[in-house]
Protein backbone atom coordinates (compact mmCIF):
# COMPACT_ATOMS: atom_id res chain seq x y z
CA UNK A 1 0.00 0.00 0.00
CA UNK A 2 1.62 3.27 -1.06
CA UNK A 3 1.89 6.26 1.25
CA UNK A 4 -0.25 8.26 -1.14
CA UNK A 5 -3.19 5.87 -0.89
CA UNK A 6 -2.86 5.69 2.89
CA UNK A 7 -2.80 9.45 3.20
CA UNK A 8 -5.85 9.72 0.97
CA UNK A 9 -7.66 7.23 3.19
CA UNK A 10 -6.67 9.21 6.28
CA UNK A 11 -7.85 12.49 4.77
CA UNK A 12 -11.17 10.98 3.67
CA UNK A 13 -12.26 11.02 7.34
CA UNK A 14 -11.69 14.76 7.56
CA UNK A 15 -13.35 15.32 4.17
CA UNK A 16 -16.36 13.36 5.42
CA UNK A 17 -16.88 15.85 8.25
CA UNK A 18 -16.19 18.84 6.01
CA UNK A 19 -18.96 17.63 3.65
CA UNK A 20 -21.30 16.33 6.34
CA UNK A 21 -21.84 19.59 8.20
CA UNK A 22 -22.40 21.84 5.13
CA UNK A 23 -24.71 19.15 3.73
CA UNK A 24 -26.87 19.01 6.85
CA UNK A 25 -26.99 22.81 6.92
CA UNK A 26 -28.12 22.85 3.27
CA UNK A 27 -30.78 20.25 4.04
CA UNK A 28 -31.99 22.37 6.93
CA UNK A 29 -31.16 19.75 9.55
CA UNK A 30 -29.04 22.19 11.55
CA UNK A 31 -30.47 23.34 13.89
CA UNK A 32 -32.71 20.24 14.08
CA UNK A 33 -36.45 20.72 13.77
CA UNK A 34 -38.15 20.19 17.13
CA UNK A 35 -39.96 16.86 17.71
CA UNK A 36 -42.79 18.98 19.19
CA UNK A 37 -43.69 20.50 15.80
CA UNK A 38 -47.08 19.60 14.31
CA UNK A 39 -47.46 17.57 11.13
CA UNK A 40 -48.41 20.70 9.17
CA UNK A 41 -45.31 22.59 10.30
CA UNK A 42 -43.08 19.66 9.38
CA UNK A 43 -44.77 19.27 5.99
CA UNK A 44 -44.26 22.99 5.34
CA UNK A 45 -40.58 22.66 6.28
CA UNK A 46 -40.02 19.80 3.84
CA UNK A 47 -41.92 21.53 1.02
CA UNK A 48 -39.92 24.77 1.08
CA UNK A 49 -36.49 25.16 -0.57
CA UNK A 50 -36.81 21.63 -1.86
CA UNK A 51 -34.04 22.05 -4.44
CA UNK A 52 -31.42 23.04 -1.88
CA UNK A 53 -32.61 20.40 0.57
CA UNK A 54 -32.40 17.62 -2.02
CA UNK A 55 -28.95 18.75 -3.13
CA UNK A 56 -27.83 18.68 0.51
CA UNK A 57 -29.10 15.10 0.78
CA UNK A 58 -27.20 14.11 -2.36
CA UNK A 59 -23.99 15.47 -0.81
CA UNK A 60 -24.78 13.75 2.49
CA UNK A 61 -25.08 10.42 0.71
CA UNK A 62 -21.79 10.94 -1.10
CA UNK A 63 -20.04 11.94 2.13
CA UNK A 64 -21.25 8.81 3.95
CA UNK A 65 -19.12 6.55 1.78
CA UNK A 66 -15.92 8.37 2.74
CA UNK A 67 -16.07 6.68 6.12
CA UNK A 68 -15.29 3.32 4.50
CA UNK A 69 -11.64 3.91 3.45
CA UNK A 70 -11.04 5.93 6.61
CA UNK A 71 -12.35 3.10 8.79
CA UNK A 72 -10.43 0.49 6.84
CA UNK A 73 -7.13 2.27 7.47
CA UNK A 74 -7.97 2.47 11.18
CA UNK A 75 -8.63 -1.28 11.11
CA UNK A 76 -5.16 -1.77 9.59
CA UNK A 77 -3.63 0.28 12.41
CA UNK A 78 -5.51 -1.80 14.97
CA UNK A 79 -4.18 -4.94 13.31
CA UNK A 80 -0.66 -3.59 13.47
CA UNK A 81 -1.12 -2.75 17.15
CA UNK A 82 -2.64 -6.15 17.97
CA UNK A 83 0.43 -7.75 16.45
CA UNK A 84 -0.68 -11.36 16.41
CA UNK A 85 -2.04 -13.54 13.66
CA UNK A 86 -5.65 -12.87 14.60
CA UNK A 87 -7.11 -9.43 14.90
CA UNK A 88 -10.62 -9.49 16.38
CA UNK A 89 -10.57 -5.79 17.29
CA UNK A 90 -9.73 -4.87 13.70
CA UNK A 91 -12.72 -6.86 12.46
CA UNK A 92 -14.91 -5.20 15.09
CA UNK A 93 -13.74 -1.82 13.86
CA UNK A 94 -14.55 -2.75 10.26
CA UNK A 95 -18.07 -3.81 11.20
CA UNK A 96 -18.46 -0.51 13.09
CA UNK A 97 -17.39 1.42 10.01
CA UNK A 98 -19.87 -0.45 7.86
CA UNK A 99 -22.61 0.41 10.33
CA UNK A 100 -21.43 4.04 10.38
CA UNK A 101 -21.95 4.30 6.62
CA UNK A 102 -25.45 2.88 7.04
CA UNK A 103 -26.04 5.27 9.97
CA UNK A 104 -25.80 8.19 7.52
CA UNK A 105 -27.43 6.74 4.41
CA UNK A 106 -30.48 5.26 6.12
CA UNK A 107 -31.80 8.58 7.51
CA UNK A 108 -30.76 10.29 4.26
CA UNK A 109 -33.22 8.13 2.32
CA UNK A 110 -35.99 8.87 4.82
CA UNK A 111 -35.33 12.61 4.54
CA UNK A 112 -35.22 12.28 0.75
CA UNK A 113 -38.63 10.61 0.82
CA UNK A 114 -39.93 13.37 3.12
CA UNK A 115 -38.91 16.07 0.63
CA UNK A 116 -39.94 14.07 -2.44
CA UNK A 117 -43.70 14.79 -2.53
CA UNK A 118 -44.57 18.16 -0.98
CA UNK A 119 -48.23 17.72 -1.95
CA UNK A 120 -48.88 14.62 0.14
CA UNK A 121 -50.69 14.23 3.50
CA UNK A 122 -48.66 16.04 6.23
CA UNK A 123 -49.09 13.08 8.60
CA UNK A 124 -47.07 10.89 6.25
CA UNK A 125 -44.34 13.51 5.92
CA UNK A 126 -44.17 13.72 9.70
CA UNK A 127 -43.72 9.95 9.91
CA UNK A 128 -40.90 10.12 7.36
CA UNK A 129 -39.34 13.02 9.28
CA UNK A 130 -39.41 10.88 12.45
CA UNK A 131 -38.01 7.96 10.49
CA UNK A 132 -35.10 10.16 9.43
CA UNK A 133 -34.39 11.93 12.71
CA UNK A 134 -34.66 8.99 15.08
CA UNK A 135 -31.96 6.84 13.44
CA UNK A 136 -29.89 9.93 12.63
CA UNK A 137 -29.42 10.83 16.30
CA UNK A 138 -30.27 7.60 18.08
CA UNK A 139 -27.92 5.28 16.21
CA UNK A 140 -25.02 5.23 18.64
CA UNK A 141 -23.60 1.68 18.37
CA UNK A 142 -21.90 2.40 15.01
CA UNK A 143 -19.66 5.10 16.47
CA UNK A 144 -19.29 3.57 19.92
CA UNK A 145 -18.18 0.18 18.54
CA UNK A 146 -15.40 1.89 16.59
CA UNK A 147 -14.27 3.98 19.55
CA UNK A 148 -14.17 0.97 21.87
CA UNK A 149 -12.25 -1.14 19.34
CA UNK A 150 -9.70 1.62 18.81
CA UNK A 151 -9.50 2.45 22.53
CA UNK A 152 -8.90 -1.12 23.66
CA UNK A 153 -6.46 -1.74 20.81
CA UNK A 154 -4.35 1.26 21.86
CA UNK A 155 -4.42 0.44 25.58
CA UNK A 156 -3.56 -3.21 24.97
CA UNK A 157 -1.17 -2.64 22.07
CA UNK A 158 1.76 -4.99 21.60
CA UNK A 159 3.21 -2.51 19.10
CA UNK A 160 2.65 1.06 20.21
CA UNK A 161 1.60 3.06 17.16
CA UNK A 162 -0.66 5.66 18.68
CA UNK A 163 -0.20 7.54 21.98
CA UNK A 164 -2.10 6.13 24.94
CA UNK A 165 -4.06 9.33 25.51
CA UNK A 166 -5.73 8.65 22.15
CA UNK A 167 -6.93 5.36 23.62
CA UNK A 168 -8.51 7.09 26.59
CA UNK A 169 -9.93 9.77 24.30
CA UNK A 170 -11.63 7.07 22.25
CA UNK A 171 -13.09 5.39 25.32
CA UNK A 172 -14.45 8.76 26.40
CA UNK A 173 -15.93 9.42 22.93
CA UNK A 174 -17.55 5.97 23.10
CA UNK A 175 -19.44 7.23 26.14
CA UNK A 176 -20.30 10.63 24.59
CA UNK A 177 -21.65 9.13 21.37
CA UNK A 178 -24.03 6.97 23.38
CA UNK A 179 -25.83 10.11 24.63
CA UNK A 180 -28.16 10.09 21.62
CA UNK A 181 -29.33 6.55 22.30
CA UNK A 182 -32.37 7.51 24.34
CA UNK A 183 -33.96 10.14 22.09
CA UNK A 184 -36.97 7.90 21.51
CA UNK A 185 -37.95 8.54 25.16
CA UNK A 186 -38.10 12.34 24.80
CA UNK A 187 -39.90 14.92 22.69
CA UNK A 188 -38.56 17.92 24.57
CA UNK A 189 -35.56 18.95 26.63
CA UNK A 190 -31.84 18.27 26.51
CA UNK A 191 -32.20 14.56 25.65
CA UNK A 192 -34.61 15.04 22.73
CA UNK A 193 -33.23 14.71 19.19
CA UNK A 194 -32.70 18.47 19.04
CA UNK A 195 -31.44 18.68 22.63
CA UNK A 196 -28.18 20.07 23.96
CA UNK A 197 -26.86 16.74 25.23
CA UNK A 198 -28.33 14.27 22.74
CA UNK A 199 -27.61 16.32 19.62
CA UNK A 200 -25.30 19.30 20.04
CA UNK A 201 -22.74 17.76 22.36
CA UNK A 202 -22.57 14.57 20.28
CA UNK A 203 -22.37 16.56 17.01
CA UNK A 204 -19.42 18.62 18.22
CA UNK A 205 -17.40 15.66 19.44
CA UNK A 206 -18.43 13.52 16.46
CA UNK A 207 -16.86 16.09 14.15
CA UNK A 208 -13.85 16.48 16.41
CA UNK A 209 -13.31 12.73 16.61
CA UNK A 210 -13.06 12.41 12.82
CA UNK A 211 -10.62 15.32 12.62
CA UNK A 212 -8.42 13.98 15.44
CA UNK A 213 -8.42 10.44 14.07
CA UNK A 214 -7.65 11.71 10.55
CA UNK A 215 -4.73 13.71 11.96
CA UNK A 216 -3.41 10.73 13.92
CA UNK A 217 -3.75 8.46 10.89
CA UNK A 218 -1.91 10.99 8.76
CA UNK A 219 0.92 11.18 11.30
CA UNK A 220 1.10 7.39 11.56
CA UNK A 221 1.48 6.98 7.79
CA UNK A 222 4.75 8.88 7.79
CA UNK A 223 5.95 7.37 11.08
CA UNK A 224 5.35 3.79 9.99
CA UNK A 225 7.20 4.07 6.70
CA UNK A 226 10.25 1.84 6.98
CA UNK A 227 9.36 1.14 10.59
CA UNK A 228 9.88 -2.25 12.15
CA UNK A 229 6.13 -2.68 12.58
CA UNK A 230 5.59 -2.17 8.88
CA UNK A 231 8.29 -4.74 8.17
CA UNK A 232 6.77 -7.20 10.60
CA UNK A 233 3.45 -6.83 8.81
CA UNK A 234 4.94 -7.35 5.37
CA UNK A 235 6.48 -10.64 6.49
CA UNK A 236 3.03 -12.15 6.70
CA UNK A 237 2.22 -11.15 3.17
CA UNK A 238 3.00 -13.45 0.25
CA UNK A 239 6.13 -12.58 -1.65
CA UNK A 240 5.53 -10.15 -4.47
CA UNK A 241 7.71 -8.63 -7.10
CA UNK A 242 8.84 -5.04 -6.53
CA UNK A 243 6.62 -3.98 -9.41
CA UNK A 244 3.50 -5.18 -7.65
CA UNK A 245 4.26 -3.38 -4.45
CA UNK B 1 -1.51 10.97 45.31
CA UNK B 2 1.67 12.41 46.76
CA UNK B 3 2.55 8.89 47.80
CA UNK B 4 4.36 8.39 44.54
CA UNK B 5 7.51 9.96 45.73
CA UNK B 6 7.59 8.04 48.96
CA UNK B 7 8.57 4.76 47.39
CA UNK B 8 12.13 5.95 46.73
CA UNK B 9 14.75 7.46 48.98
CA UNK B 10 13.27 9.94 51.47
CA UNK B 11 13.39 13.54 50.40
CA UNK B 12 14.31 12.88 46.81
CA UNK B 13 11.88 12.00 44.10
CA UNK B 14 12.17 8.36 43.08
CA UNK B 15 11.12 9.07 39.53
CA UNK B 16 11.55 12.71 38.62
CA UNK B 17 10.06 12.13 35.17
CA UNK B 18 6.69 11.23 36.62
CA UNK B 19 4.58 14.05 37.99
CA UNK B 20 1.02 13.04 37.20
CA UNK B 21 -0.65 10.32 39.30
CA UNK B 22 -1.56 7.19 37.35
CA UNK B 23 -1.18 7.08 33.64
CA UNK B 24 -1.24 10.47 31.92
CA UNK B 25 -3.86 9.34 29.40
CA UNK B 26 -6.52 8.59 32.03
CA UNK B 27 -6.70 12.31 32.73
CA UNK B 28 -7.93 12.89 29.18
CA UNK B 29 -10.83 10.62 30.09
CA UNK B 30 -11.38 12.00 33.60
CA UNK B 31 -11.27 15.67 32.60
CA UNK B 32 -13.40 15.00 29.52
CA UNK B 33 -15.97 13.15 31.59
CA UNK B 34 -16.05 15.83 34.27
CA UNK B 35 -16.56 18.49 31.59
CA UNK B 36 -19.58 16.59 30.29
CA UNK B 37 -21.00 16.18 33.77
CA UNK B 38 -20.40 19.88 34.41
CA UNK B 39 -22.50 20.49 31.31
CA UNK B 40 -25.16 18.14 32.76
CA UNK B 41 -25.20 20.06 36.03
CA UNK B 42 -25.40 23.41 34.26
CA UNK B 43 -28.36 22.31 32.12
CA UNK B 44 -30.10 20.96 35.22
CA UNK B 45 -29.62 24.19 37.16
CA UNK B 46 -30.76 26.21 34.15
CA UNK B 47 -33.98 24.19 33.79
CA UNK B 48 -34.50 24.29 37.53
CA UNK B 49 -34.16 28.07 37.53
CA UNK B 50 -36.85 28.34 34.86
CA UNK B 51 -39.27 25.97 36.58
CA UNK B 52 -38.53 26.17 40.25
CA UNK B 53 -41.93 25.15 41.67
CA UNK B 54 -42.18 21.90 39.68
CA UNK B 55 -38.60 20.93 40.53
CA UNK B 56 -39.20 21.58 44.24
CA UNK B 57 -42.38 19.44 44.17
CA UNK B 58 -40.73 16.50 42.40
CA UNK B 59 -37.61 16.82 44.52
CA UNK B 60 -39.74 16.01 47.58
CA UNK B 61 -40.55 12.59 46.09
CA UNK B 62 -36.93 11.41 46.36
CA UNK B 63 -35.76 9.43 49.39
CA UNK B 64 -32.90 11.46 50.87
CA UNK B 65 -32.06 8.58 53.22
CA UNK B 66 -31.34 6.19 50.34
CA UNK B 67 -29.24 8.84 48.62
CA UNK B 68 -27.30 9.35 51.85
CA UNK B 69 -26.67 5.62 52.23
CA UNK B 70 -25.33 5.55 48.70
CA UNK B 71 -23.07 8.52 49.34
CA UNK B 72 -21.64 6.83 52.44
CA UNK B 73 -21.14 3.59 50.48
CA UNK B 74 -19.23 5.30 47.68
CA UNK B 75 -17.14 7.44 50.01
CA UNK B 76 -16.19 4.33 52.03
CA UNK B 77 -15.30 2.47 48.87
CA UNK B 78 -13.12 5.38 47.76
CA UNK B 79 -11.35 5.31 51.11
CA UNK B 80 -10.71 1.57 50.74
CA UNK B 81 -9.31 2.15 47.25
CA UNK B 82 -7.04 4.90 48.60
CA UNK B 83 -5.72 2.51 51.25
CA UNK B 84 -5.23 -0.24 48.70
CA UNK B 85 -3.39 2.03 46.25
CA UNK B 86 -1.26 3.32 49.14
CA UNK B 87 -0.21 -0.26 49.94
CA UNK B 88 0.46 -1.06 46.30
CA UNK B 89 2.61 2.02 45.76
CA UNK B 90 4.44 1.35 49.02
CA UNK B 91 5.42 -2.05 47.68
CA UNK B 92 3.10 -3.98 50.03
CA UNK B 93 0.62 -5.19 47.48
CA UNK B 94 -0.03 -8.54 49.16
CA UNK B 95 -2.92 -7.39 51.36
CA UNK B 96 -4.26 -4.81 48.93
CA UNK B 97 -6.74 -7.04 47.14
CA UNK B 98 -8.92 -7.49 50.22
CA UNK B 99 -9.27 -3.71 50.46
CA UNK B 100 -10.29 -3.51 46.80
CA UNK B 101 -12.71 -6.38 47.37
CA UNK B 102 -14.21 -4.30 50.20
CA UNK B 103 -14.54 -1.35 47.81
CA UNK B 104 -16.15 -3.66 45.28
CA UNK B 105 -18.73 -4.76 47.87
CA UNK B 106 -19.54 -1.12 48.69
CA UNK B 107 -19.92 -0.41 44.98
CA UNK B 108 -22.20 -3.42 44.56
CA UNK B 109 -24.18 -2.13 47.56
CA UNK B 110 -24.59 1.18 45.76
CA UNK B 111 -26.10 -0.63 42.76
CA UNK B 112 -28.50 -2.56 45.00
CA UNK B 113 -29.65 0.59 46.82
CA UNK B 114 -30.11 2.37 43.49
CA UNK B 115 -32.19 -0.55 42.23
CA UNK B 116 -34.37 -0.40 45.36
CA UNK B 117 -34.77 3.35 44.98
CA UNK B 118 -35.71 3.14 41.31
CA UNK B 119 -38.14 0.29 41.97
CA UNK B 120 -39.91 2.42 44.57
CA UNK B 121 -40.06 5.38 42.19
CA UNK B 122 -41.38 3.20 39.36
CA UNK B 123 -43.99 1.82 41.78
CA UNK B 124 -45.00 5.42 42.54
CA UNK B 125 -45.49 5.87 38.76
CA UNK B 126 -42.42 8.03 38.37
CA UNK B 127 -40.34 7.42 35.27
CA UNK B 128 -38.20 9.13 32.67
CA UNK B 129 -41.37 10.63 31.21
CA UNK B 130 -42.73 12.11 34.48
CA UNK B 131 -41.69 15.69 33.98
CA UNK B 132 -38.43 17.50 33.61
CA UNK B 133 -37.06 16.79 37.08
CA UNK B 134 -37.47 13.05 36.76
CA UNK B 135 -36.12 12.89 33.22
CA UNK B 136 -32.97 14.64 34.44
CA UNK B 137 -32.88 12.47 37.55
CA UNK B 138 -33.18 9.15 35.75
CA UNK B 139 -30.88 10.13 32.89
CA UNK B 140 -28.07 11.51 35.02
CA UNK B 141 -28.18 8.89 37.74
CA UNK B 142 -28.56 6.23 35.03
CA UNK B 143 -25.47 7.47 33.20
CA UNK B 144 -23.67 7.59 36.53
CA UNK B 145 -24.82 4.03 37.27
CA UNK B 146 -23.20 2.95 33.99
CA UNK B 147 -19.97 4.48 35.31
CA UNK B 148 -20.36 2.56 38.57
CA UNK B 149 -20.81 -0.71 36.65
CA UNK B 150 -17.73 0.01 34.54
CA UNK B 151 -15.91 0.93 37.77
CA UNK B 152 -16.90 -2.41 39.31
CA UNK B 153 -15.42 -4.17 36.28
CA UNK B 154 -12.23 -2.11 36.71
CA UNK B 155 -12.00 -2.98 40.42
CA UNK B 156 -12.53 -6.68 39.67
CA UNK B 157 -9.72 -6.50 37.16
CA UNK B 158 -7.46 -4.85 39.75
CA UNK B 159 -8.12 -7.69 42.18
CA UNK B 160 -7.06 -10.20 39.52
CA UNK B 161 -3.95 -8.16 38.69
CA UNK B 162 -2.89 -7.79 42.34
CA UNK B 163 -3.35 -11.47 43.10
CA UNK B 164 -1.20 -12.53 40.18
CA UNK B 165 2.33 -13.71 40.96
CA UNK B 166 3.97 -11.17 38.70
CA UNK B 167 3.72 -7.65 40.08
CA UNK B 168 5.82 -4.85 38.66
CA UNK B 169 5.66 -1.07 38.35
CA UNK B 170 3.36 -1.52 35.38
CA UNK B 171 0.77 -3.30 37.53
CA UNK B 172 1.19 -0.74 40.32
CA UNK B 173 0.49 2.04 37.86
CA UNK B 174 -2.56 0.17 36.58
CA UNK B 175 -3.89 0.05 40.15
CA UNK B 176 -3.35 3.77 40.54
CA UNK B 177 -5.06 4.49 37.21
CA UNK B 178 -8.03 2.28 38.14
CA UNK B 179 -8.21 4.06 41.50
CA UNK B 180 -8.39 7.44 39.76
CA UNK B 181 -11.36 6.24 37.72
CA UNK B 182 -13.14 5.03 40.84
CA UNK B 183 -12.54 8.35 42.63
CA UNK B 184 -14.04 10.15 39.65
CA UNK B 185 -17.16 7.96 39.87
CA UNK B 186 -17.35 8.84 43.56
CA UNK B 187 -16.84 12.55 42.98
CA UNK B 188 -19.53 12.69 40.30
CA UNK B 189 -21.99 10.99 42.63
CA UNK B 190 -21.28 13.48 45.41
CA UNK B 191 -22.23 16.32 43.05
CA UNK B 192 -25.28 14.43 41.78
CA UNK B 193 -26.34 13.76 45.36
CA UNK B 194 -26.06 17.43 46.27
CA UNK B 195 -27.89 18.47 43.11
CA UNK B 196 -30.85 16.08 43.26
CA UNK B 197 -31.29 15.34 46.95
CA UNK B 198 -30.00 18.33 48.88
CA UNK B 199 -30.51 21.55 46.88
CA UNK B 200 -33.90 22.98 47.74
Amino acid sequence: MTQGIQKTMAVSGAVFVLLLFPAIIMTGLLPPISPMRTADEIARFWSTNTGLKRLGLVILLAAAGLQAPFGALMAIRIRQMEGGRYSPLAYTQLVGTGLAVVAIIMPTFAFAAASYRPERDPQITQALNDLGWLPFVMNWPAATIQCLAIGFAILGATHAIWPRWLGYFNLWCAFIFAAGGLVVLFKDGVFAWNGLLAFWMVAVFFGLWFLIMAWQLWVSVAALEGDSVALAMSENEPARSPLQR
Amino acid sequence: MTLLRRSGAPGTSADPGRKVPGEEGIWVFVLGDMTVFALFFATFMYSRGKNHAVFARDHAELHVSLGTVNTVLLLSSSLLVVLAVQRVLGGRHAGAWQLIAGALCCGAGFVVVKAVEWTQLFAARKGVGSGEFFSYYFMFTGIHLMHVLIGLAVLSRLIVVIRRAEFTDKQARLCETGGIFWHMVDLLWVVLFALFYLVR
